[in-house]
């Protein structure tokens, strides 16, 4: 149950350090040397998540859920049969958002040090700390808030902070374009997440998750007898499932799913360490928290879990089929955390939240790994692209550009990389883990995670297990494609010989999060029929938070083999990354396809190198009809017919106005006269009943 | 003194005014400085009226002054004969309206220092005269003396826009005169038509009256013909108020006078909320049954003016004409909220209007310092803007956030609690009215990234100066207002809906559930849940009852479960 708890007071500084940090270098970040600006802002973080250890300690074994009042927010009373609305600034401390505090913190803290050292030479260090920890405010808000409002005021400021820092570098037209694409595909998710807090306020008159009182949404949405009523009643049925519906769009926007994911793998427009916090750590996975935060509501429709559970799985599919043929190291890594994010869904979907949220952890530790990894590489190709413009004295003009070739200027093309193994050992070795986790190679974390979601959609439905096999056999390849072409065969370009490996502020993360990555399996390893059972940490810990409430709700499930599941999974895995490996070796991490005159029958291959023009498709229904309507609106409709009736009026009453002034004669008998008549009609009108009407 | 508060505050301005004219001509600073420091006084007046708002609440048995506080009168003056006398009071709203401008004029005489360089002294005369008008329009009580200070307002504005406004004054000021004469004609019929009925000019003895004169004409010629006539003067106070607000499609006035004012000027006219203020003050708390039946057309109404604006301010290339069609979709919202008559929608109405205020008020001093240094409100004359003036940057970021009503700014608190008000008795305008969040963020962020994204490529933007350390104090108090209502407006509400403690404490104890039935869990999700009715004294705060007086029986059918 729920406790109101005085004690828990402290949980707000949490949040507080971190927007101490934004307001310090957001402040006085000017008149503080960059040292001291990272300083700040990695520490922030740091003593988060030092408190969120505090928290850990003190909550473990505790199954009970903590809340803390701050003050009040919205205060309305109730009138006319409406509910009252009472939002409080209100803290939830249970389990998982403890588990989320300390992902939060903790990768976030490391990806701060490492920005410390990425970030060391642009003008906007500061500006990029202030920003940096403002998210981890927001993100922090957004897990820990009890009511759906302030989860929403995190909800929307991660997304501010996402648009800010991909549009870090604001004078990149390319980077202010997505930004703003982020920005506007996540407000048309908000206003989802939205409509369902007013779906939720009306059928439950109340936004809180848990309250005291044993009201709280979630509350309600456990009790037995609610379940009762939503069979007993289709209209409250309908309503919750629109309601979970609602929710569910706002997270296909902020987790990047089918159909407003396409803004993610532009947002890679942005520095890369905000890449691995933001767009794959924590931001995205706000998405699976949220379902798994309100799984009980999401429990009551059984419409809604199929439909996220199928949803998650057609993006991992399809996310993967794009990132098979990407050339920009960091997009391959964008599709494929929208591919993760699928997986995790998927299992949503499915009922098995604690293994969704297991997922979330081992793709934070995994993807952000990757991501800083790609960063490295990404930075030391800088430098090296950097050294040969100061020696050659060579602009960007004199760049040849070669028609479908890679720009040899641009330090995220894997086709100008290769070979980089021996320069970036560290950089490989951590990489090559956090590949063999994504991949799911047996004993890494990844393997963990995602065979436990395989094993729950097969418990639902064959089809979602053979799609998430098949995306797991793309993923191995993919990754182990974007591993050969960086760090294997020979370099493809002259810059990538010249490269060298990071200071240790970036590859100390580097390290942590590869150990992370190939251990952290560990602590949920799966329990499997005929076997010894194991112990499975994560599950007991997430139990009292994320265990289905209304099980009887959900899909029917049946029980396969889960032994020949895992079997299966694991020699899909390693023979994608085997095959990908030889085959890359074959043509010395050259594309399979790149041949002009292979590509013209593959037309598969170019479709997919396009994202299958699913960005072209939106842009044409929505942006350019968007644009005409709006142009027309304003040019025909706002111009011509409702100004030019007010001019018409205008014109009329000039016209009236001068015929009337022939009637100005200035003599006296003609004013007489109108008088006259004039005063006879309201006599005659008097007389002749209008009296009535006054 | 303090039974003089709001005389005081309500003609301090002009009588600064006529200080004002008695200056030297030539010292045009001077002017400048003494009607900033005019309006800096008045904000300090008025500030007691909410520190002693709770002190002065009547007694809800005293019937003379209806839920109004500040209650003042001046005997001998008026012609008490016809029921016209001299009468101010507040309550809740128009408390809020009051304070709203007065905090928000010394902002419009600061950003008239630098853009108006001759005729100082007539500029900031007028500023100062519909200052008091502005005030006035907010805390009388007699229709007439409301009518007056209606009016009154509209003569220095023709003179504001049409002497110191843009290369287009002349037309916009026609326009808008007329539009607002036209309004304020049908207005003034009805006003007339009240007074035939309950024989008083007296608001707060209309209010009374007004129900039992509709029930005498109701037995005497029939029930179609006094309902005929309630709906006639209805119409007559929302024609005036429409116009005013704008709603939607008697908003053309607007883009022209917003664009060709001089930015102080711009700033009055944003602060001019008395059309919305009129809807709740006249049109529901007078007409309740005609309120009931043509709510959903004004809600309609409201709800093509979010959608129709918002696409129309997508298509300009003006910076201050984006800004009023974007100000012309908040209202959009503001009308629909007010017509879906509940509480949560009502005190998001209200403060949504005081923070529209701020957020487009700090919006056009922003565009006005740009206009400063470039002399043009062409959004494709700029670009790349954030490079060279980094604080301005910032500060326009937080104006624009507000006005795409992003959690923790002012523009949120009130969009979420309207919609989730309006929500409740109109699902499918509010759903509708909520895809602004969408639109918003596609016109004013493709805007900021016109103007301060991407490279400089023009030589002129490149020799931008960042903001004087003046100018960037004037903007700090915007900014802390903005953030404030936006994470902690609860004094605020407080003054609308009564203390906080007090409204949860009435309300907590009634929603346990009990485990019991399934019906008895239907109860609470269904329509049967009726939260315990707060005290009377509760209910001076913000009096709903007073307001949706007969409307209960009409719309309160709409709530799921049934």
């Amino acid at each position: 149950m729920v406790h109101s708890d005085p004690e828990f007071a402290k949980a707000w500084l949490i949040p507080a350090l971190p927007l101490l940090g934004f307001l310090f270098n957001g402040l006085a970040g000017g008149l503080v040397t960059k040292r001291v600006a990272g300083a700040v802002a990695t520490a922030a973080v740091f003593g988060s998540f030092a408190l969120g250890l505090m928290l850990f300690g003190q909550l473990s074994g505790d199954p009970t859920a903590h809340i803390n009042t701050l003050a009040p927010w919205f205060v309305v009373p109730g009138f006319n049969g409406a509910a009252p609305l009472v939002v409080n600034y209100e803290i939830l401390i249970d389990h998982l958002s403890l588990l989320m505090i300390l992902i939060i913190t903790g990768v976030g803290g490391l990806i701060h040090l490492y920005s410390t050292g990425y970030m060391a030479a642009d003008k906007g260090y500061t500006r990029f700390f202030s920003y940096l920890n403002l998210f981890i405010f927001f993100m922090l808000l957004l897990v820990m808030g009890n009511n759906m409002v302030l989860m929403f005021v995190g909800w929307e400021g991660v997304g501010l902070c996402s648009y800010l820092l991909i549009g870090f570098w604001y004078e990149k037209e390319s980077a202010a374009a997505a930004a703003l694409k982020a920005m506007v595909v996540n407000r048309i998710g908000d206003v989802g997440v939205l409509i369902g807090m007013f779906l939720a306020f009306w059928y439950f008159k109340t936004l809180d998750f848990h309250n005291v009182s044993g009201t709280g949404l979630l509350d309600l949405a456990a009790n037995s007898h609610v379940a009762a009523a939503i069979t007993a009643t289709p209209a409250i049925g309908a309503a919750v499932t629109l309601m979970t519906l609602a929710i569910f769009w706002g997270c296909t926007g902020k987790s990047a799913q089918i159909p407003l994911y396409t803004w993610l793998p532009d947002a890679m427009e942005g520095p890369t360490p905000v890449s691995a916090l933001i767009h794959a750590a924590t931001m995205v996975t706000a998405g699976v928290y949220l379902v798994s935060r309100m799984h009980s509501l999401f429990e009551l429709s059984t419409l809604t879990m199929t439909v996220i559970c199928v949803i998650g799985m057609a993006t991992a599919l399809l996310a993967a089929s794009i990132g098979l043929v990407q050339n920009d190291i960091k997009r391959v890594l964008a599709y494929s955390t929208c591919s993760q994010l699928g997986y995790m869904f998927a299992a949503c979907g499915a009922g098995a939240f604690t293994a969704g949220m297991f997922h979330v952890t081992t793709h934070a530790f995994f993807k952000a790994c990757l991501f800083l990894g790609s960063g490295a590489v990404i930075h030391a190709m800088e430098h090296a692209m950097h050294e040969r413009h100061e020696t050659a004295h060579r602009d960007e003009s004199d760049a040849p550009a070669a028609a479908g070739g890679p720009d040899p200027d641009d330090p995220q093309d894997m086709r100008n990389m290769g070979g980089l193994k021996g320069k970036l050992p560290l950089t490989h070795a951590t990489m090559l883990l956090s590949t063999a986790a994504i991949a799911g190679i047996p004993l890494f974390s990844g393997f963990f995670s995602k065979d436990e979601i395989l094993y729950q959609v097969a418990r639902h439905h064959w089809s979602l297990w053979f799609v998430g096999v098949v995306t797991a056999a793309m993923t191995a390849f993919y990754m182990m494609r974007l591993m050969y072409k960086t760090f294997y065969g020979s370099p493809k370009s002259e810059d990538a010989q010249h490269t060298h490996e990071a200071t240790p502020s970036m590859t100390l993360p580097l390290v942590i999060l590869g150990f992370l990555a190939t251990f952290a399996g560990v602590l949920a390893l799966p329990s499997i029929a005929g076997f010894p059972k194991l112990p499975n940490f994560f599950e007991k810990f997430l139990e009292p938070a994320a265990a289905p409430t209304n099980p009887g709700t959900l899909l029917a499930p049946h029980e396969p083999s889960q032994i020949v599941l895992l079997a299966i999974s694991a020699f899909v895995a390693l023979g994608g990354v085997a095959y990908a490996y030889y085959a890359y070796k074959a043509k010395d991490g050259r594309d399979l396809l790149i041949a002009p005159e292979e590509k013209q029958h593959a037309t598969v291959y170019e479709w997919a190198l396009h994202k299958w023009y699913v960005d072209e498709l939106y842009y044409n229904i929505t942006t350019v009809p968007g644009r005409w309507i709006a142009d027309h609106l304003y040019r025909v409709f706002d111009l011509r017919i409702v100004d030019g009736a007010v001019n018409g009026v205008g014109w009329l009453a000039s016209q009236a106005g001068a015929l009337f002034r022939t009637g100005q004669t200035g003599y006296v008998r003609n004013y007489a006269f109108t008088m006259l008549i004039g005063a006879l009609i309201v006599v005659i009108a008097v007389l002749a009943g209008f009296r009535s009407i006054f | 003194m303090s039974e003089h508060l709001l005389s005081i505050v309500t003609w301090l301005p002009l009588l600064g005014g006529f200080i004002l004219l008695a200056l030297p001509y030539e010292s045009k600073l001077l002017h400048a400085r003494f009607a900033l420091g005019v309006t800096l006084l008045t904000l300090l007046v008025s500030i007691p009226l909410l520190t002693g708002f709770h002190a002065a609440i009547p007694s809800p048995s005293s019937a003379s002054s209806g839920q109004f506080s500040f209650i003042e009168t001046l005997t001998g003056w008026g012609i008490p004969q016809l029921g016209v006398n001299y009468i101010l009071g507040v309550d809740g709203i128009s408390l809020l309206m009051v304070l709203m401008t007065t905090a928000i004029f010394p902002f419009v005489v600061g950003a008239s220092f630098k853009g108006i360089k001759d005729r100082t002294k007539m500029f900031f005369f007028l500023i100062l005269l519909v200052e008091t008008a502005i005030l006035g329009v907010f805390d009388s009580l007699n229709l007439v003396l409301f009518y007056i200070f209606y009016e009154a307002m509209l003569i220095p504005l023709y003179f504001l826009v049409g002497v110191w406004g843009g290369p287009k004054r002349i037309q916009a000021t026609m326009k808008f005169f007329l539009y607002t004469m036209v309004g304020s004609m049908l207005m003034l019929v009805s006003i007339l038509y009240t007074y035939v009925l309950v024989h008083t000019f007296d608001f707060v003895q209309v209010q009374q009256l007004l129900p039992q004169a509709f029930d005498a004409m109701a037995n005497h010629t029939g029930v179609a013909h006094a309902h005929l006539v309630e709906v006639l003067l209805f119409l007559g106070f929302f024609a005036a108020f429409a116009v005013k607000s704008p709603v939607w499609p008697l908003h053309s006035w607007v883009p022209d006078a917003y664009a060709e004012a001089p930015t102080g000027v711009t700033i009055v006219l944003v602060a001019l909320k008395m059309g919305l203020y009129g809807f709740i003050r006249f049109n529901v708390s007078l007409f309740p049954t005609a309120t009931a039946e043509l709510a959903p057309i004004a809600v309609v109404l409201g709800v093509i003016g979010v959608i129709y604006a918002a696409l129309v301010a997508a298509a300009q290339t003006d910076l201050k004409r984006l800004a009023a069609y974007s100000s012309i979709s908040h209202i959009g919202v503001i009308v629909v909220a007010i017509f879906a008559l509940t509480a949560a929608g009502w005190t998001g109405a209200v403060i949504q209007m005081v923070s529209h205020t701020f957020t487009m008020g700090a919006l056009f001093i922003l565009i006005g310092y740009l206009y400063e240094r470039r002399g043009t409100y062409d959004i494709s004359s700029y670009g790349g803007v954030w490079k060279v003036m980094p604080y301005f940057s910032v500060v326009f970021l937080i104006a624009t956030l507000s006005a795409i009503a992003l959690p923790g700014t002012a523009g949120f608190y009130g969009e979420f609690l309207m919609l989730v008000g309006s929500f409740q008795t109109y699902p499918w305008a509010a759903a509708i009215a909520t895809t602004a969040a969408i639109w918003s963020a596609v016109y004013m962020l493709w805007m900021f990234k016109r103007v301060m994204h991407g490279k400089i490529n023009k030589p002129e933007v490149e020799a931008f100066t960042d903001l004087s350390v003046t100018e960037k104090w004037a903007l700090v108090p915007l900014v802390a207002i903005i953030l404030w209502i936006g994470i902690y407006p609860i004094p605020l509400v407080h003054v609308l809906n009564g203390p906080a403690e007090l409204a949860a404490s009435t309300v907590v104890p009634a929603r346990t559930v009990p485990n019991a039935s399934t019906g008895t869990v239907l109860a609470i999700l269904g329509r049967t849940f009726i939260p315990d009715r707060r005290d009377s004294r509760d209910l001076t705060y913000l009096p709903y009852d007073k307001y949706f007086a007969f409307t209960n029986a009409v719309t309160g059918s709409k709530t799921p479960g049934e």
